[in-house]
């Protein structure tokens, strides 16, 4: 699933991809994957980027009401 | 630019981590195919030096081509795809090289005296080697072109 509030946020904070990865000392590709879902980071990195974005973690990696209620379902 | 610590990060870890964990498990499956050889042909099909040169040509492509197709990166391939698919090249004609010196030793058979010899390693050695420095090329064309749509 893809990380759109990141890629939302980092757009809000005018970085560009290369620029939020050297702050929070990975590649690009690794922001890149994140952005598009195909990998889930450490706590540490989340809290890096959540700094890096002046977010919480609820605001980028929390899901959405509906998936929540979806997970509990289950 | 980036530092080395921001190039070798976390999801390059788990990638190469990931990678040796399949190239394991290839040795393993090859071991249980070279058993069931060793009962159906008997057990000289093969020196020890042969078998143990498939197996490691087998799971060193396996590794190589995990890491390619999801990114990861060897130390050699620090400075790019370019670096990466020469030294490939370059070890699939030294292998080809070898295995021309072994086929004129045993008059262009793969087979002497009932077993399979080094010559059969060089050819697994020549094509792993040579099919991955291609894939690296296309792999790193591929990924140049995808770049360009991602940043944003």
């Amino acid at each position: 699933m893809k990380n759109l509030k990141m890629k939302a946020a980092r757009a809000a904070k005018d970085l560009s991809q290369q620029q939020l990865a050297d702050t929070v000392n990975v590649s690009r590709q690794t922001i890149v994957a994140i952005e598009k879902g195909e990998y889930n980071p450490t706590i540490n990195l989340c809290i890096a980027i959540c700094k890096a974005l002046g977010k919480t973690l609820d605001d980028i990696f929390w899901e959405d009401n509906l998936q929540q209620i979806d997970c509990h379902s289950e | 630019m980036t530092d080395h610590n921001a190039r070798f990060d976390e999801r390059q870890t788990v990638i190469r981590y990931k990678g040796y964990m399949i190239g394991f498990m290839t040795i393993l499956v090859y071991m249980i195919i070279v058993f069931f050889c060793e009962i159906v042909y008997g057990e000289e099909f093969a020196s020890g030096g042969v078998i143990a040169g498939i197996g490691f040509w087998l799971a060193v492509g396996v590794t190589i081509t995990y890491n390619i197709f999801y990114g990861g990166m060897f130390p050699f391939t620090d400075s790019g795809y370019g670096t990466t698919a020469a030294v490939l090249l370059i070890l699939g004609v030294g292998s080809a090289i070898r295995m021309l010196g072994h086929l004129m030793d045993t008059g262009g058979n793969y087979i002497s005296d009932g077993k399979i010899n080094m010559a059969a390693v060089e050819v697994v050695g020549m094509t792993v080697c040579i099919t991955l420095g291609i894939i690296t090329v296309i792999k790193g064309i591929a990924d140049k072109r995808k770049e360009k749509d991602e940043e944003s």
